[in-house]
């Protein structure tokens, strides 16, 4: 395992040689960069992951029944579990996807659920990801040079094989496909995942296409290849977001997408990876409600926690709010990307005043956190090791059963002081290594 | 009951060629407890493909494109409509739950709920009531000005105003009625003597669905021909449209709705 842990410049320079970036946008240019990789892996034991699978697969379940009932009946709400004020007047429901049920029922096929760990071993689901969660594909490439790298390694240990993902995937689409090809539909080699959008159909042997390459005609879905030849779409695994996937149906705006695409999936023509309206179920106001959800569609606890969180649109909330404020993260939950979040502590005088002041007169806009202090994992830094915060993305997915991707995507923060382990603020991954016994 | 000829037409010319157009058309009443479609007459040209469905509020909807190039596109929707038949009844209690929260036009600001406090009935009075008071309020209010507001105003907006045109005065009432949370909905049409289409407020109180018009300050009678509601405007926009073209567009459209 040594031979391994020295291996991470040998790694990344193979990594950079396959072009396995990322590229982020600074100051109005596009860059394309590296995504560091620490050869360290971090290690979930059999039973602990055991323990992980059992909740994530819970969690997933009762979210996809949460967003068919919530595009349909609506009886959580009826039934008063959520209030209806953090649904419908938020910016993750979209109108436009009422009484559409998805292929097989199915809304959220690729769930990346984002968990720390505290210091005391709990873990603590920080973030659904149900819209267009990226980066299975790091830890796939990552493990296939590092078992080049120190194939000993994995002849002594005994670690799930996790190049299994792209299976798992296609597999997924397939149980979906309504009749036709599988295409991976990617805003363009301008997107920060473009690398993984072409990986991904590779491996799942899918289309790789552009929405100028996708038309709907007789309302389904065609691909247009070289010459002409038009082949029909039964799957797409989009990679665009709601408001661009469809002009015709969501932002007029949008040049990267297919015009009545939705039109084709709304008659069951063709099958959308992950189902439009998704927002609504990873947004911050609703996290609070998802073990209730758990409860209300499963009849069972929820068995992963989420980070002790707080609603001040319910008074009893509020007041613990307000007394202990300097303890507490406060978001916006109308913001997203790090935007929007407060420390109490942080802070001070007038702007503490009138903060709490928006937070008594707006209740409904804000979500009160705990403050987890999340476990440190080492990493090799300049031959030494030392310890950084890192957190999980584990990968879920739905199709004919609710599947566990045996890894996940572990995120480091470079920064010794920081807890932001986000790629796109110079962070870096590590494999996961799930042991199987 | 009346019988009302109604013929809604929209052309568009272009100076140069336009092509890969692809259009989504909100432009066709529907039958319902009020309104009885007699005759219906649907033409598009040109196009490649048409094809019809229903929107996430059960409004008809024409889909479809015109890939070739071009320089007219025509849209007309004639036909008889009987209408006053009755007010609008039952409905499916889960879209309630929809119109009666705050929706991208009409989430209200300091000037609404202001307006909203001073306007509101006190008492034990029903939700139609509520909303008549409101809309009186609205229409001594704000002014019919055109040119003053456009599409993308909100509510909100377009009460610091001060006026607008009935895209305004619907959504205003919209906001109110949606902070007393009674359900409500946006709703386009044609009415007799109105050369454009026209919007009014829809409003549900003891099982029933009731027309305000609060541009005329007016109850919907039989003068008026439904055609799509929606949350707000955005859900019954009548024309939505895309092509590659770099062409400038003239648009005519003419409404004429008469008794038979």
């Amino acid at each position: 395992m040594k031979q391994l842990f020295n291996q991470s410049d040998a790694v990344n320079k193979l990594l950079e040689r396959y072009g396995v970036k990322f590229g982020i946008y600074k100051n109005g240019t596009f860059k394309e960069q590296l995504f560091p990789f620490d050869s360290i892996p971090r290690v979930i034991e059999k039973e602990e992951f055991d323990y992980l699978e059992r909740g994530l697969i819970q969690r997933v379940t009762a979210l996809n029944r949460f967003l068919a009932d919530i595009y349909g009946e609506k009886n959580i709400v009826k039934d008063g579990v959520i209030p209806e004020e953090f649904i419908f007047s938020s910016s993750g429901y979209m109108a436009e996807c009422e009484g559409a049920l998805p292929p097989k029922a199915i809304y959220s096929h690729i769930s990346g659920i984002d968990l720390v760990q505290a210091k005391d071993k709990t873990w603590y689901v920080l973030e659904d990801n149900l819209r267009v969660p990226s980066g299975a594909s790091y830890p796939m490439i990552a493990r296939n040079l590092c078992r080049r790298a120190s194939p000993s390694t994995f002849h002594d240990i005994p670690v799930a094989d996790n190049r299994n993902y792209a299976a798992l995937l296609k597999e997924v689409m397939d149980y979906v496909n309504t009749g036709g090809i599988n295409v991976i539909l990617t805003p363009g080699r301008y997107n920060a995942a473009y690398f993984e959008h072409s990986f991904l159909a590779e491996k799942t042997g899918s289309i790789l296409a552009t929405g100028q390459e996708l038309i709907v005609e007789d309302d389904y879905l065609y691909y247009i290849g070289c010459n002409d030849e038009k082949q029909k779409v039964g799957a797409v695994y989009r990679r665009i977001s709601d408001e661009y996937l469809d002009p015709m149906n969501f932002c007029a705006d949008s040049v990267i997408g297919v015009p009545h695409l939705y039109s084709a999936f709304k008659k069951g023509n063709v099958a959308l990876l992950n189902a439009p309206g998704n927002g609504i179920a990873d947004d911050k106001g609703i996290y609070y409600f998802v073990p209730k959800m758990i409860e209300y569609y499963l009849n069972e606890k929820s068995i992963l926690n989420n980070a002790p969180t707080y609603l001040p649109f319910y008074e009893e909330d509020k007041k613990y709010v307000l007394e202990n404020f300097d303890n507490l993260v406060i978001k916006d939950v109308a913001e997203a990307g790090g935007y929007g979040v407060v420390f109490g502590k942080d802070l001070e005088g007038q702007k503490k005043e009138d903060f709490i002041n928006l937070v008594k007169s707006e209740p409904r806009r804000f979500i009160a956190q705990e403050v987890i202090d999340f476990i440190d994992i080492d990493i090799m830094e300049n031959g030494e090791r030392v310890p950084r915060k890192a957190d999980l993305r584990a990968f879920v997915l739905t199709g004919k059963e609710v599947k566990v991707w045996k890894s996940g995507l572990t995120r480091f923060s470079r920064n010794p002081d920081s807890f932001v382990v986000n790629s796109s603020q110079g962070g870096g991954f590590k494999d996961t290594w799930v042991l199987l016994r | 009951m009346k019988l009302l000829r109604f013929h809604y037409e929209m052309t568009y010319s272009y100076d140069l060629p336009i092509r890969e157009h692809y259009f989504s058309l909100k432009c066709i009443p529907q039958s319902d407890c009020r309104q009885k479609i007699q005759t219906l007459d649907v033409r598009v040209t040109p196009y490649q493909y048409l094809s019809r469905e229903r929107d996430a509020f059960s409004n008809e909807m024409l889909i479809g494109n015109c890939l070739n190039e071009h320089k007219n596109f025509d849209v007309l929707v004639q036909g008889v409509a009987q209408t006053g038949m009755e007010e609008y009844t039952g409905n499916d209690d889960s879209q309630n739950i929809i119109f009666r929260n705050q929706s991208p036009y009409t989430l209200p600001g300091e000037c609404i709920r202001e307006f909203y406090r001073q306007n509101e009935l006190p008492g034990d009075v029903s939700d139609y009531e509520r909303a008549l008071h409101l809309m009186r309020k609205l229409h001594q209010t704000f002014r019919y000005e055109k040119d003053v507001t456009d599409i993308y105003t909100t509510a909100e907006e377009a009460l610091q105003k001060g006026s607008g045109v009935c895209q305004d005065y619907t959504h205003i009432l919209l906001s109110l009625l949606r902070i007393a949370g009674i359900p409500c909905r946006y709703v386009v049409g044609m009415m007799v003597g109105e050369g454009l289409s026209h919007a009014w407020t829809e409003v549900f109180s003891q099982g029933r669905w009731y027309g305000l018009d609060a541009t005329n300050n007016l109850l919907v009678s039989e003068d008026y021909v439904k055609i799509s509601h929606g949350r707000d405007y955005g859900d019954c926009i009548i024309n939505k449209g895309i092509y590659v073209g770099n062409a400038v567009e003239h648009q005519k459209i003419s409404v004429v709705v008469e008794a038979e």
